[in-house]
């Protein structure tokens, strides 16, 4: 708009953002302060937001004298299963359904559909008694197979949109050299596709990282459990540390952030297209 | 010829499609019946062999006033997040489609309490709530706005109120940023039309913005409608359904009976409830917005 923007109008809009900004930011600066505030500092009456003395204390105690380690390593295994995974399946479902017609097609879109709605407690008994069925109850595997279909939707869609971009003319000069449709597909699409690749690796693996449900329910040994089940028991221990807990908090979050400056556009064009188509 | 099979699209798309299918049908559609098959019987925790028990399950369960007070608690929680996570989304929208130094870092950055894990969400929190040495009691008593420390998620009649303002700053940018897309995709001469007719700038909001973003801000309401009427793990990671039952929703309820008191009958009969009343509603929205859009063609 071209009328000169008043001085008032000015203030109150700067102070409007200040206050969206602080309601939306400040509570993770709060936990990154207190993964750095000495035991002292954190039990004070009088909270400090800025801290004077800081220490990685916390961070220690997170990684040498804690199961972080063991839960990092659940984290990092079941996530990277459910991202390769989810890759295979999503570029044919993908594929099949920007470029192909057959039978069915459409009933398929709409199934996709259903799981974006489908929410994840009603499955919770089902998939218990299943996987204790077939012996992979407290097994990492049981929690790739759940999550996989948690992020199948989304990447399947981000993927179809990538294919949808191609000019067809690209494919038909290859198949007359000869080309057969499977060669086309991974010589011709795939490099082509590369960024919808990665963005949906990328979800993939943070989808799974952060999901607490179905880690929750399908793993007891300590040892295998993941960062967000096993840290959200420290806080219903007996003695609370919170130096620990946020400092824990902040090492599951630097995934997230990698998102974010990664892939932070393309992700949120991609989640409101989702929504719209 | 194997070229042949490889060359028939209706084939191909069925072998590059058959395992997506296959998967969600697995991970979906089976559990669903077996969740099913389960609610009509006495099971227990996993034997193989659980006494058919017909339709007794529900019939305790549908009349008993723990669920009707739980049904309750769930809408409440509901449509209290509904109410507050549109208008401040709207909002937040409306703020980051504006020009201003820094707004494409803040368009994405703003997910951040979104995209954290849940776990993050609940466990800064749970550390900001705390009633002794927390933040927020703090920053509330030092300004004179409480009198005294406040046990938010520990007290009953403020625990609700207090995982639905977590919830809040989780889910509003969520609804920002699909407001923000909705906006953005306002036709510009839609605005210059407005400025040559003489609307000021509340008109221009109320006769061209507001229409525009409806459509997108009702599917994304209705969409966490869903979401919210089953969310578990917020509410369970801040109260686990207390104190005394005061955040016990029906997703709540479910996995109490199943993983707490080890009734899988009785869980799963409360999953099918909740599946129906889902259904129903989502039946009630397509109902409706079917029939507007054929008043819209008359």
């Amino acid at each position: 708009m071209k009328d000169a923007k008043t001085i008032p109008k000015r203030i109150i809009f700067t102070l409007l953002l200040l206050v969206v900004i602080g309601w939306f930011f400040f509570p993770v600066y709060w936990a990154l302060i207190t993964s750095f505030k000495t035991p002292l500092d954190l039990m004070s009456s009088r909270p400090t937001f800025f801290p004077k003395k800081m220490t990685l204390s916390s961070y220690e105690d997170v990684l040498l004298r804690s199961k972080f380690l063991y839960y990092l390593r659940s984290s990092i295994i079941i996530a990277s299963g459910v991202t390769i995974i989810t890759l295979i399946l999503a570029t044919g479902a993908a594929y099949s359904l920007s470029r192909l017609n057959f039978k069915g097609k459409r009933l398929f879109s709409n199934l996709i559909l259903l799981v974006y709605l489908f929410p994840g407690i009603l499955l919770a008994v089902p998939i218990f008694k299943m996987m204790t069925k077939i012996g992979l109850y407290d097994m990492l595997p049981s929690v790739v197979l759940v999550h996989v279909m948690i992020t199948l939707p989304f990447c399947i869609w981000t993927l179809r949109t990538f294919f949808d971009q191609i000019p067809r003319s690209l494919e038909d000069a290859a198949r007359i050299d000869g080309a057969s449709k499977l060669s086309v597909l991974y010589k011709l699409y795939l490099p082509l596709i590369g960024p919808g690749l990665v963005t949906s690796a990328i979800f993939s693996f943070v989808a799974s990282w952060n999901e607490y449900i179905f880690p929750l329910i399908l793993l007891s040994t300590p040892e295998k459990k993941t960062i967000p089940v096993g840290i959200a028991g420290w806080a219903s221990s007996y003695t609370i540390d919170w130096g620990q807990i946020t400092a824990a908090v902040i090492l599951a979050i630097i995934p997230v952030i990698i998102l974010i400056q990664l892939i932070g556009r393309r992700f949120v064009a991609g989640l409101s297209g989702a929504i719209k188509g | 010829m194997k070229k042949n099979i490889a060359e028939n699209e209706s084939v191909l798309g069925w072998i590059l499609s058959t395992p997506s299918v296959v998967w969600i049908l697995l991970i979906i559609v089976y559990p669903v019946i077996l969740t099913l098959w389960i609610s009509l019987h006495q099971q227990k925790m996993v034997e193989v062999n659980p006494p058919f028990i017909g339709l007794k399950n529900y019939i305790d369960l549908l009349p008993s006033a723990k669920f009707l007070f739980q049904l309750k608690l769930t809408v409440i929680w509901t449509f209290l997040n509904i109410v507050l996570i549109t208008p401040v989304g709207v909002l937040l929208g409306l703020l980051l489609n504006r020009q201003f130094k820094g707004v494409g870092i803040l368009r994405t950055w703003i997910l951040l309490s979104w995209i954290i894990p849940i776990v993050a969400t609940t466990l800064i929190w749970q550390w900001m709530l705390e009633p002794a040495v927390g933040i927020i009691n703090f920053l509330l008593y030092e300004t004179g706005i409480t009198r005294s420390y406040v046990n938010f998620l520990g007290d009953p009649s403020i625990s609700m109120l207090s995982i639905v303002v977590v919830n809040v700053w989780r889910w509003s940018p969520f609804m920002g940023i699909m407001t923000l897309a909705a906006l953005q995709n306002v036709p510009k001469e839609f605005y210059d039309a407005a400025r040559v007719d003489g609307a000021n700038a509340w008109q221009t909001f109320w006769h061209i913005t507001l229409p525009q973003i409806i459509p997108t801000v009702s599917v994304t309401s209705f969409i966490l409608t869903i979401w919210l009427f089953n969310m578990f793990p917020p509410i369970w990671l801040l109260t686990e359904g207390g104190p005394i039952e005061s955040t016990t929703t029906l997703p709540i309820a479910i996995y109490k009976e199943a993983f707490r008191l080890f009734r899988m009958g009785k869980a799963a009969t409360y999953s099918i409830i909740l599946l129906i009343v889902v259904s129903a509603f989502v039946a009630g929205y397509m109902m409706l917005f079917v029939k507007s859009r054929e008043e819209v063609v008359k």
